[in-house]
């Protein structure tokens, strides 16, 4: 129910948001203004465009193979909108409780590889398809350091349940946490940043790079964004499509993008706690941590990592299909399980 | 009550996908069609509260063999034809054999002890199995384990390029 | 492996310098460019921040120089279609009805006989190069700042600076074709001298050493050449027509070839002559200094009319030809071989050529 009266609505005030914000990004990146002519601004353009991409005529070529085009961006959007299911709004909140929950959200983040696949097949277009099996092969290959990144951060909480994971990141914990990891440090009482878990232990800033490198990777966006790449594919696997129907596959994009956004800040930032410590008797922590403040610091940590996706998209070219993968396999994939291992190591002997 | 309505609408879920991949000729379609019955089998373990064996369903198989299949099918896709189509072959031996299997299940089914065992609970499972896996079952994880390592071995040896 | 390593610290390092790019980018969106001109002193300074100018709501301030939409001040316009002629992508248009007699005077004093019946210049055409505003002996075409002059029709893109209507252009029309039939007339009767007086009717003032120069290369070329050759050569009249009209046809096929083979021939033939002539027309993208080194020369003009006309061209040839003032003195010099006055002429200039 949460999921349903928070995040969609959330997700697509985000969508409207967002795509202003990446375009005016990209436009202050680029010494441009972005847009400037619907409303003061430009602030309501996004809202003009998602007008008109609504009154777009629904077009369903004739030679696509209709049941097939016509479920693939019902079960993308559903897939990606399904891993909200497990993620803590605040402070004991969270959409449904279940054990396996970061397990669950992977796994069913990755059915969206089957929408896609039917989308490129349906479509009947080569572009479509060509878009599709770049984007099943990148998607399928960067869920395996994704996976392992999520990994070490689970071995580090000891649990799948996501909420669980970010109550130990602070100052209701249960369990002990240590600063860097090292024992004599412990910081429960303090709080604030400097126990999330990529302060708590120091090895997970790495695993930290590869999630998000793989989170990119996974939501498609530039720089991999070979699926799509328009200069060679034109629209990849979404070419056919039009409208509302575009809209989705769009939607899907950017509530991929959050999604990664919100699992990095409550895998590796703290989730919904906030950054303050409690400083000696100024008790900093306790004043602004609380169910409303949680909802402010979650959704400002996803957006600051949004942020950043939206800097990576506009700084770096696109990688070719041969770096795309040898990144994935030789580099990402091998040095997560490295660091999986020695997280392991320190777990055991460092701090218990 | 809504339990069982769920249930029986899961296990439609299931069955009619699944009668609908044996009519089609379409593969790609059928492929779509099992991805939704292994998702009906999912709900169903939810309901049962076997959580953790939801997640690996979708994730292995809905996730990953599908995909796969899908993938196969479309990388063999001869070129020039309209989509990818079987033809239903062998119909009366296929339907005997299937005939049997089906008698051999059902027979299997009501000759197993289906007692109701106590209900699980969906706490700790996930910290339950992996100590199973770690203990009990040590010897299997390890020989699975083993297993997918080859398995990854051979594939990364037939992917390499050969000098001759 | 050292390479693997190798290729992680590099990626690492162009990762964050990327990075750290496009933030200092980001950082300098605060600025913006103030739309200020290419005069004002910090023009090359404003390299950082924002550079988008909203153009409806602000544009940059054109120097008072700018070269763009071109206008025409008609009255001052003499219609003597250079600018037409040099017109690389012909934008121009004129139609010109020659008057009876000078109708006025622009405002540098030149006296202005063709009454311009149309003058459109198609700016969707035109390419913006110049080239017409430095031909203009008056300088009454000239290219003005205005550069936002987009229109919804294409058509509305040709400019109309004639100012005649209707009624008077078919008036200036008629009294113009009453004039020529009358000097049709006037030639059928007496061979070659009336036909000299008819013709100069324009001419006869242009007896005056400079101004008469002038105008007459504006006047629509055809017929006054036909006329003056006729007028010209005192001894044959009648010969000199033809070789003009060979020289024409001949000339385009001989332009072709290299100059020396031209040269060669030359000599021989008398033909020759007025293919400079005809060169320095076309090749009239005359610069205004040019002009004013023609000027200078018409000073050996008060020879016959006709003489004049060949050194004004020739004048203008010299850029591509050698010194104007070695042409000068063979102009001098032909008078005395005047019994004889085609042949002579030429070998002379292929001998200040070579
Ligand atoms: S060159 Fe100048 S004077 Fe001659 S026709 Fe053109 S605008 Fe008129
Ligand atoms: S500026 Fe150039 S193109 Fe334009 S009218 Fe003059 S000569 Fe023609």
């Amino acid at each position: 129910m949460i999921t349903f009266l928070v995040f969609l609505p959330f997700l697509l005030g985000f969508v409207v948001v967002g795509v202003y914000g990446e375009r005016k990004i990209a436009g202050f990146v680029q010494n441009r203004l972005g847009p400037m002519e619907v409303g003061p601004k430009g602030i309501v353009q996004t809202v003009a465009d998602l007008l008109k991409m609504l009154q777009k005529e629904d077009l369903r070529p004739k030679a696509v193979d209709q049941l097939l085009f016509l479920a693939a961006p019902i079960i993308v959007f559903g897939a990606i909108f399904t891993g909200y299911a497990v993620l803590p709004l605040t402070e004991g909140v969270s959409g449904s409780v279940i054990d396996a929950g970061l397990f669950f959200l992977l796994s069913v983040v990755s059915l969206d590889v089957l929408g896609i696949l039917l989308a490129g097949w349906g479509s009947n277009n080569k572009y479509a398809l060509f878009g599709a099996m770049r984007s099943v092969a990148q998607i399928v290959s960067y869920e395996i350091p994704l996976g392992l990144s999520v990994l070490c951060v689970v071995m580090v909480a000891q649990t799948l349940d996501l909420q669980e994971m970010v109550t130990q990141q602070g100052i209701y914990a249960t369990e002990e946490s240590f600063l860097f990891g090292i024992k004599g440090l412990k910081i429960n009482a303090t709080g604030g940043f400097l126990s999330w878990n990529i302060f708590s232990m120091p090895l997970l800033i790495i695993a930290f790079i590869i999630f998000f490198i793989s989170g990119l990777a996974e939501s498609n966006r530039v720089p991999f964004d070979l699926p799509e790449s328009e200069s060679e594919l034109i629209g990849g696997y979404h070419t056919e499509y039009s409208g509302f129907r575009w809209g989705l596959f769009m939607l899907s994009e950017y509530g991929m993008m959050l999604l990664v956004s919100f699992l990095a800040a409550i895998l590796f930032f703290g989730g919904w706690y906030s950054p303050f410590p409690n400083i000696g008797s100024f008790e900093l922590a306790e004043m602004t941590n609380g169910p409303v403040w949680g909802v402010i610091w979650l959704f400002g940590k996803a957006t600051f990592f949004i942020f950043l996706q939206i800097m990576a998209r506009w700084t770096y070219p696109r990688l070719r299909v041969d770096q795309l993968m040898s990144l994935s396999w030789k580099y990402l994939t091998p040095v997560a399980i490295l660091l999986l291992f020695l997280i392991g190591i320190w777990k055991i002997w460092v701090i218990s | 009550m809504t339990l069982n309505i769920l249930f029986f609408a899961f296990a439609a879920m299931i069955v009619v996908p699944l009668i609908y991949l044996l009519i089609t000729k379409n593969i790609i379609r059928a492929a779509f069609a099992f991805a939704i019955s292994l998702l009906g089998m999912a709900a169903i373990y939810v309901l049962l509260n076997a959580e953790f064996m939801a997640v690996v369903q979708i994730l292995i198989y809905a996730g990953g063999i599908v995909v796969l299949l899908i993938f196969g099918v479309m990388l063999t896709k001869r070129s020039g034809d309209e989509g990818v189509f079987t033809a239903h072959h062998q119909v009366i031996p296929g339907v005997l054999v299937s005939l049997a299997f089906f008698v051999l299940l059902t027979q299997s089914i009501f000759d197993v002890n289906l007692a109701w065992g106590e209900e699980v609970t969906s706490t700790d499972q996930v910290k339950q199995i992996g100590v199973l896996y770690l203990t009990d079952h040590l010897i299997a994880f390890e020989l699975i384990a083993f297993l997918l390592l080859m398995a990854l071995v051979g594939a990364a040896f037939l992917a390499k390029k050969s000098d001759q | 492996m050292s390479k693997y390593f190798q290729n992680i610290i590099d990626s690492f390092k162009s990762i964050s310098g990327g990075m750290k790019l496009t933030f200092g980018y980001l950082l300098d969106a605060t600025k913006s460019r103030k739309p200020i001109g290419i005069k004002e002193e910090d023009y090359f300074e404003l390299d950082r921040g924002i550079v988008t100018l909203q153009y409806p709501k602000e544009s940059l301030p054109v120097p008072d120089n700018g070269r763009y939409r071109l206008h025409n001040e008609i009255d001052d316009c003499i219609v003597c279609d250079k600018c037409a002629k040099v017109c690389p992508v012909d934008c121009i248009e004129i139609e010109p009805i020659k008057a009876t007699e000078t109708i006025g005077y622009t405002s540098d004093g030149t006296a202005k006989r063709i009454h311009a019946a149309k003058f459109d210049i198609d700016m969707g055409k035109c390419c913006f190069c110049g080239l017409c505003t430095t031909v203009c002996p008056t300088e009454c075409l000239t290219m003005t700042k205005v550069y936002d002059f987009s229109e919804f029709d294409v058509r509305d893109h040709k400019y109309s600076f004639a100012e005649m209507s209707l009624v008077e252009i078919a008036q200036k029309r008629q009294e113009a074709e009453e004039a020529d039939k009358k000097k049709a007339e006037a030639k059928a009767k007496p061979v070659a001298p009336t036909s000299e007086s008819a013709s100069s009717s324009t001419e006869q003032s242009a007896v005056k050493p400079k101004p008469a120069f002038r105008p007459k290369p504006m006047v629509s070329k055809p017929k006054t050449e036909s006329s003056e050759s006729t007028s010209e050569e005192k001894p044959k009249p009648k010969f000199r027509p033809k070789p003009m009209i060979k020289k024409k046809e001949g000339e385009e096929s001989k332009e072709a070839k290299t100059e020396s083979t031209e040269e060669a021939k030359a000599k021989p033939r008398p033909v020759f002559k007025p293919k400079p002539m005809v060169k320095k027309k076309s090749e009239e993208s005359a610069e205004t200094e040019e002009k004013k080194e023609s000027k200078p020369k018409p000073v050996f003009k008060p020879r016959p009319v006709v003489k004049k006309k060949d050194e004004g061209y020739k004048g203008e040839e010299d850029k591509t030809q050698s010194g104007a003032e070695e042409k000068k003195e063979p102009s001098a010099e032909k008078p005395k071989f005047r019994p004889r006055p085609v042949i002579k002429r030429k070998p002379k200039d292929d001998g200040d050529d070579s």
